[in-house]
């Protein structure tokens, strides 16, 4: 991530990549680029913290994980749904330590766009990245209070933490994915056993 | 059948917990924080691992285990730590509240079965 003045919105914007999550608790503006990656823009307006986090499953298969927008239990433990539950977590758990309470939290997602490939049919990387983010929101129960989504373009967006308002700029697609296979690639790359210690 | 008394605030955690413990024949009883736990610890007759997470809302996982250890029936039950928290500071901290292990999530459902086994005596 980096810290940049901006001219347009007259003050630094703090830009974070795929993988990483940032938070805020003097108004900053936190931006990122997105493909199929989502975002989430949390926020507890009542504490006054915001935070956005980038993230994406890894898992390049086509099965469902999701039925009646929650995450099968069974689907709860595997490798690609323990990444993104763990994405949520960490940003959520930070925000928490810097006095957020997750009764107060609420949500906005965006991002997930679809890269059409003629070879492939069903559901595309972006949809199930969609569909991840607004499951495990609902399982939390943390309300989903404005989506921009899915199509087939990539997006600049500007999480205003101030006021905690969302500045989505339409993108081409193409060199957006391209940013997050890096990502994707580190992420399938990742040890999967589990860091443990034992005292 | 072995006990598992595990804290965790985010209901995903606790479904994805109460799936891959109870799937290894593992009772599992749960709580959503630190204070929640402490009413009912007194009520559950067997308690042979605590799973705890770290950032909770009412009273975090390190406050928690400090009140575990004073309970005489706890004073000795093994307590993991089962968190997002992978700081070197974090974990020395657990440990001297009285943690007997840590497990930094994303978990490898195998591994903490194998983790919880080994302090469950089984």
């Amino acid at each position: 991530m980096y810290r940049k003045f901006d001219s347009k919105f007259k003050t630094q914007i703090m830009t974070i990549f795929a993988g990483e999550y940032y938070i805020s608790s003097s108004g900053e503006v936190i931006s990122t680029v997105l493909g199929s990656c989502i975002a989430v823009c949390l926020y507890d307006p009542v504490n006054r913290i915001g935070g956005m986090n980038h993230f994406m499953l890894p898992s390049g298969s086509q099965e469902s994980m999701i039925s009646n927008s929650m995450i099968e239990k069974e689907k709860l433990t595997e490798q690609s749904m323990r990444y993104g539950i763990t994405a949520m977590e960490v940003l959520i758990g930070e925000m928490q330590k810097r006095g957020a309470e997750r009764i107060h939290l609420k949500a906005k997602i965006f991002g997930g766009g679809k890269v059409i490939n003629k070879n492939m049919t069903g559901t595309t990387v972006g949809d199930k990245n969609i569909g991840f983010a607004r499951a495990y929101l609902k399982m939390e129960k943390i309300p989903i209070e404005s989506e921009n989504v899915g199509d087939t373009w990539g997006r600049k967006i500007f999480f205003l933490t101030e006021n905690n308002s969302v500045f989505v700029k339409k993108v081409d697609l193409e060199p957006a994915v391209e940013e997050e296979r890096n990502y994707m690639q580190k992420l399938k790359a990742l040890k999967q056993k589990s860091d443990v210690t034992i005292f | 059948m072995k006990t598992i008394f595990a804290v965790d605030d985010s209901p995903t955690a606790r479904a994805s917990i109460e799936y891959t413990l109870s799937k290894a024949g593992f009772q599992v009883v749960l709580a959503e924080d630190g204070v929640k736990a402490l009413e009912k610890i007194p009520s559950t007759p067997q308690i042979d691992v605590f799973l705890f997470d770290v950032n909770m809302p009412n009273m975090d996982g390190i406050t928690l285990i400090k009140e575990v250890r004073k309970l005489g029936d706890h004073k000795f039950t093994p307590i993991l730590f089962l968190t997002t928290e992978s700081q070197e500071s974090k974990k020395m901290e657990g440990k001297a509240a009285g943690a007997s292990g840590w497990v930094v999530k994303p978990f490898d459902p195998e591994q903490l079965i194998a983790v919880i086994s080994r302090f469950a005596g089984e």
